[in-house]
């Protein structure tokens, strides 16, 4: 992602995370981005968003989408510049905030984005992920929401130890690792106005009122426990890699505590020891966890997800229920 | 090519045919122009930018999508324009490197009306798009109360088969949007506002429940507006009229007759169907979280 290069560029302030009270999307940039995932629904894209730090609740006013990934060339580093330049030219804040990546099929938490975002926030410490997740996006329900990587976890990240051990160090939970921002959408008076232009021209056209009484929402929860039974999988391969990396580390351990009584009695005996310090000194081969916790993350990430759907469709069927009864009598 | 050079003006090219052409507006464009004019210089009265679209054909003719649009800085006095058409040609490029399916369709600006200086942009884009482009003015004003949305293509008028003079002719543009961008600018349009004084005070987005209670109560008004027009006409207060009374019995009928023992059977199964997901969300869900636990303990 070429955006890591201009980062990694910018002086890094001291990274410590400012508190953020919410982030405010205005309708432009939110359809700008829906427009841009929508148009590549069948991969994962993204973009750069754009605004201010207001006061501590995070403005954003615009985005622009990044190159397609099958554009030959690296010059996106110039495509950066130009356009940041010819936004300025034409008043538009050309100041990045953030960045946003469409979720592909729901699924969006990887060590890309992880790493993307510590970059940004390193750097700009203020800055959020947008995620949109095109495919949850029907029957009149719009999934975006943004999130940043906690505190705790940034810190952790910089240790760059993914053992086991760190984590506990850190007390790091499986859920710890985002947090998520609340957002809210802010429309200029004018933009106001259109709306109402809208509601009043082509009521039909603009409203979900009905779409969203459907009750045909099964193909989203099996998606979803597809994508858990696959998660729990993975989980488990990790699990066996674990132990069994464990038991190694213990066999370790036991090595090294007999070496040492062998040096000590040695020594004690007046006999010169080997030099068996290379093997003392091993580090411990800790297995590197963060694959592991990702993975137990999205598990509870889709779960709580599966509660509100579920919490909406059991509420439909009661509908259709009280409703039924009526016509019967 | 002689026609082109004895004509006042160069509006449009020669017409091809006669075919029916639909232009249809994504509100992103509308969106992208007020944000633009709201960020205009001081001393600009109006702003102009590139609209951005696909054409499709079909058997009819063709549909012209407008899609999107960028801002073009300007400067403008009582009888001059110029646009900084370097600017255009980069932001061009750059947007058909995003979006490979688009092309320049138009151009647009805000105002009431067309006027002299509208003609010369107008110009500039005719030479240089082979199609007809078309001009969108955005009353960003609101006169009359109304934002309108006007567009406006150059007409040729030929009299014994020399252009005479060229004029702007009104289309009819629509409305069209992607089902996401709907659900978007509904919920844009349903959100709540933090202060309700405020018209433009940032507001939250409903979660999934509120907008089913929404929904809900739309529908429960709806029934009971139908329920009353029937007891009405019942009552000889209303006079009922004949495709109302077909429209309801069709509405009615489209329900499905279920016998109730099946529908209660169907119904058990359904919400079992979907309790036992939750459970096994719940039950992941505490589990994963024992498992944590368990990593905390093992150093």
């Amino acid at each position: 992602f070429s955006l890591l290069a201009r980062l990694l560029m910018m002086p890094a302030r001291d990274g410590k995370t400012m508190p953020l009270k919410g982030v405010q999307i205005d309708g432009l940039a939110l359809l700008k981005i829906i427009k841009h995932c929508e148009e590549n629904k069948g991969e994962s894209v993204s973009g750069q968003l754009l605004g201010l730090n207001v006061r501590g609740k995070l403005e954003v006013t615009n985005s622009f989408p990044g190159l397609p990934s099958d554009e030959k060339g690296q010059d996106h580093e110039a495509f950066l510049d130009t356009m940041m330049k010819l936004l300025k030219q034409v008043n538009v804040d050309n100041n990045s905030v953030g960045w946003y990546q469409s979720a592909f099929i729901g699924e969006w938490i990887d060590h890309d984005v992880i790493r993307t975002q510590y970059s940004f926030q390193s750097a700009i410490p203020e800055s959020v992920v947008l995620v949109y997740d095109p495919y949850t996006t029907t029957k009149g329900n719009l999934a975006v929401k943004t999130y940043r990587l906690s505190q705790k976890f940034m810190k952790f990240y910089r240790t760059k130890d993914f053992s086991h051990v760190n984590f506990a160090r850190h007390k790091i939970d499986t859920s710890d690792i985002f947090d998520e921002i609340p957002m809210k959408v802010h429309n200029s008076h004018l933009i106001h106005g259109f709306l109402y232009e809208l509601q009043e021209q082509d009521k039909d056209e603009f409203s979900c009122e009905f779409d969203r009484l459907d009750l045909t929402g099964d193909m989203l929860f099996k998606r979803n426990l597809d994508i858990m039974s696959t998660c729990i999988d993975n989980l488990m391969q990790d699990q066996n890699k674990f132990s069994y990396n464990l038991r190694q580390v213990a066999r370790l351990k036991q090595q090294q505590q007999a070496l040492k009584i062998k040096r000590e009695a040695k020594l004690a005996a007046g006999e010169t020891a080997e030099d068996e310090t290379i093997l003392l000194k091993k580090p411990m081969p800790h297995l590197p966890r963060l694959d592991a916790y990702l993975t137990a993350h999205k598990i509870t990430h889709y779960s709580k997800k599966l509660k509100t759907m579920i919490g909406q469709s059991v509420t439909k069927m009661f509908e259709v229920d009280a409703l039924s009864r009526e016509m019967c009598t | 090519d002689a026609t082109m050079a004895t004509s006042p003006f160069f509006l449009a090219p020669p017409s091809t045919s006669g075919k029916q052409v639909d232009y249809k507006v994504h509100p992103l464009v509308v969106f992208s122009i007020l944000d633009h004019y709201r960020r205009r210089e001081p001393q600009q009265h109006r702003v102009v930018g590139t609209l951005l679209g696909e054409v499709l054909k079909t058997p009819e003719g063709s549909v012209i999508h407008i899609k999107n649009c960028y801002p073009i800085p300007h400067s403008e006095t009582n009888d001059q324009i110029s646009i900084d058409t370097d600017y255009h040609k980069n932001m061009a490029a750059l947007q058909k490197r995003l979006h490979p399916k688009e092309s320049v369709v138009g151009w647009y600006s805000t105002g009431k009306e067309i006027s002299y200086t509208s003609s010369l942009i107008h110009e500039v884009f005719a030479r240089r798009m082979k199609k007809n482009p078309i001009h969108l003015v955005v009353d960003a004003t609101l006169s009359h109360s109304q934002l309108a949305v006007k567009g406006f293509i150059g007409r040729n008028i030929r009299v014994e088969g020399k252009d005479i003079v060229a004029q702007f002719e009104e289309v009819k543009v629509d409305f069209h949007t992607t089902e996401a961008a709907k659900i978007a600018v509904d919920a844009m349009i349903n959100g709540v506002p933090e202060d309700s004084k405020e018209l433009d005070a940032p507001a939250t987005m409903l979660s999934e429940l509120e907008n089913l209670e929404h929904s809900l109560q739309e529908l429960l008004h709806l029934l009971e507006t139908v329920s009353d027009y029937v007891d009405g006409v019942n009552k000889g207060e209303i006079k009922g009229t004949q495709e109302v009374g077909s429209a309801i019995r069709d509405a009615l009928a489209s329900i499905p007759r279920v016998d109730p023992e099946m529908f209660t059977r169907m119904f058990n199964q359904k919400t079992e169907d979907l309790l036992m997901i939750f459970y096994l969300g719940n039950i992941t869900r505490a589990q994963v979280a024992l498992g944590n636990r368990i990593y905390e303990v093992l150093d």
